[in-house]
């Protein structure tokens, strides 16, 4: 099977590192890393990812949340949220743009590895859907 | 002689002249002097009879509120009038709450107003002292904002060194990479675990808003379930039981016992479980007077031998059981087995704020 190409934005460069080599561990394939939310984008532009882990709090003008509101709908890319603990206003915010999970810093490899399957198999099943009512 | 009541102050007026005054010219001074005494009052004064009339009021209250004293005198008040005479005493008007009081110019300020019930000729009255105190308020909202900026830096801080942790905790992890050595990659996600205890410490505080003291049963959901499975393959063959009633403890308890927790669930978890066997761990952290807190960490795993003496101990995680242990000004007792007990009891110093 091919591995899920996974983008990680997050600007702390050793946590980035860090969530690159755990994610290799785990079967998955980092095509990049991205600090910016322009980057990001054109990144997942680039590479296409099956999934995006992204930090809400980046550098840059836009942060996270802004960043995954600008990824194209029609890409169907699922997003996952990496936050620190987050203000109840920055969390409604960010359930606006549908991710498909949040992991709260710090997470074990269990807790990022269940999420990440299960966005997968989510956004699967949400494929299929839309191809069949399409 | 005639007494004025004020509040539970006696004005007694003594006559000052020479010969003996007549009881009326008495009277007639003391008024006199009663509406000198309010007229010249820093403070705006009001009175109101039982019928609701403004019949007096001084110098100040014009200027306060912006009206002649024409315009102010023989008009109704009626404000709760009723629900004062119902119990004329002495007190302050509506006791915990902001009043407003309005200016001629429809504008508002925060007052303070006494109430005093008054005895006269014409019957009870109430003198009303109104004090203006957009000065007090003013001060007082820029003392609260000004701790809101504490809070807000403070919760800065905590983040960040939260942060800071966790990216030790990233390079260690980063470093293990390239070790073989199953024993040191032991040591090295030992060391990770402690810096994650710390770390969550932080974050504890953080996320409560409260940073003088921990919700330490926030703390120990969050800390056990990832040092379970950071520890076992399994983590379901564990139970866990956490009781704690509500211990908040400030952060230089918070850290050592945080540490101590950690130190000995991963102890219980490397040893007291063995060949995949399934058990329970039981944590209580509870007030054991109102001075002190007992933490206990029990497992019903297969023991420790009885001539385990924690003084003794080879182990770098035990002897910082025993350390940290000191550090809180706390007793160690352990039972050997059935169930394999830890308990620290230690003192809430007064520095220490309890919940």
């Amino acid at each position: 099977m091919i591995p899920a190409k996974v983008l990680i934005v997050e600007d702390e460069r050793i946590v980035a590192q860090h969530l690159r080599q755990r994610l290799s561990l785990l079967g998955y394939q980092v095509p990049a890393i991205a600090t910016t939310g322009p980057q990001a984008l054109e990144q997942i532009n680039n590479f296409r990812p099956d999934l995006v882990l992204i930090d809400i709090h980046i550098e840059g003008e836009i942060d996270g949340i802004e960043t995954c509101a600008r990824i194209p709908p029609a890409l169907r890319i699922p997003v996952i949220y990496l936050t620190a603990y987050s203000e109840e206003a920055t969390l409604e915010r960010a359930r606006k743009t549908q991710p498909y999970g949040y992991l709260i810093k710090p997470f074990s490899e269990r807790e990022l590895h269940a999420t990440i399957q299960m966005a997968l198999e989510r956004r699967q099943a949400d494929v299929l859907r839309a191809t069949a009512s399409g | 002689m005639r007494f004025w009541r004020i509040g539970t102050f006696r004005m007694s007026i003594v006559s000052e002249s020479r010969k003996p005054a007549t009881l009326e010219e008495v009277l007639k001074k003391s008024e006199e002097r009663f509406r000198q005494v309010v007229e010249s009052a820093p403070n705006a004064m009001v009175m109101i009879s039982r019928g609701g009339l403004i019949e007096m009021v001084n110098a100040q209250a014009e200027r306060v509120f912006g009206y002649n004293r024409t315009e102010m005198l023989r008009q109704n008040h009626p404000n709760l009038r009723d629900w004062f005479f119902s119990g004329p005493v002495s007190r302050p008007m509506g006791a915990g709450r902001d009043l407003y009081a309005l200016r001629k110019d429809g504008s508002e300020f925060p007052v303070e107003i006494g109430l005093n019930p008054i005895e006269t000729d014409e019957g009870t009255m109430v003198l009303s002292a109104i004090v203006d105190i957009s000065d007090r308020k003013h001060k007082e909202e820029s003392i609260q904002s000004a701790l809101r900026e504490k809070d807000v830096l403070l919760g800065e801080i905590h983040h960040r060194v939260k942060n800071n942790l966790q990216i030790v905790y990233s390079l260690l992890d980063l470093q293990s990479t390239n070790i073989d050595d199953e024993k040191v990659l032991g040591m090295m996600r030992q060391s990770q675990n402690r810096i994650r205890s710390m770390a969550l410490i932080h974050q504890t505080l953080y996320k409560s808003k409260d940073f003088a003291r921990v919700d330490f049963r926030s703390f120990l959901d969050a800390l056990v379930p990832n040092l379970i499975s950071s520890y076992l393959a399994q983590p379901e063959r564990i139970s866990l039981s956490i009781n704690s009633d509500g211990v908040l403890l400030p952060i230089n308890a918070a850290i050592p016992c945080g540490l101590v927790v950690s130190e000995l669930i991963s102890n219980a978890l490397k040893h007291g479980f063995p060949n995949n066997i399934e058990g329970q761990i039981t944590i209580d952290l509870t007030h054991h007077t109102d001075a002190a807190v007992m933490l206990s960490v029990a497992d019903n795993g297969i023991g420790i031998p009885e001539d385990f003496d924690i003084t003794q101990t080879p182990t770098l995680g035990l002897q910082l059981v025993s350390m940290l242990a000191d550090q809180l000004g706390g007793e160690l007792s352990i039972q050997h087995s059935d169930p394999t007990r830890f308990a620290i009891q230690f003192p809430l110093h007064k520095a220490m704020i309890q919940s």
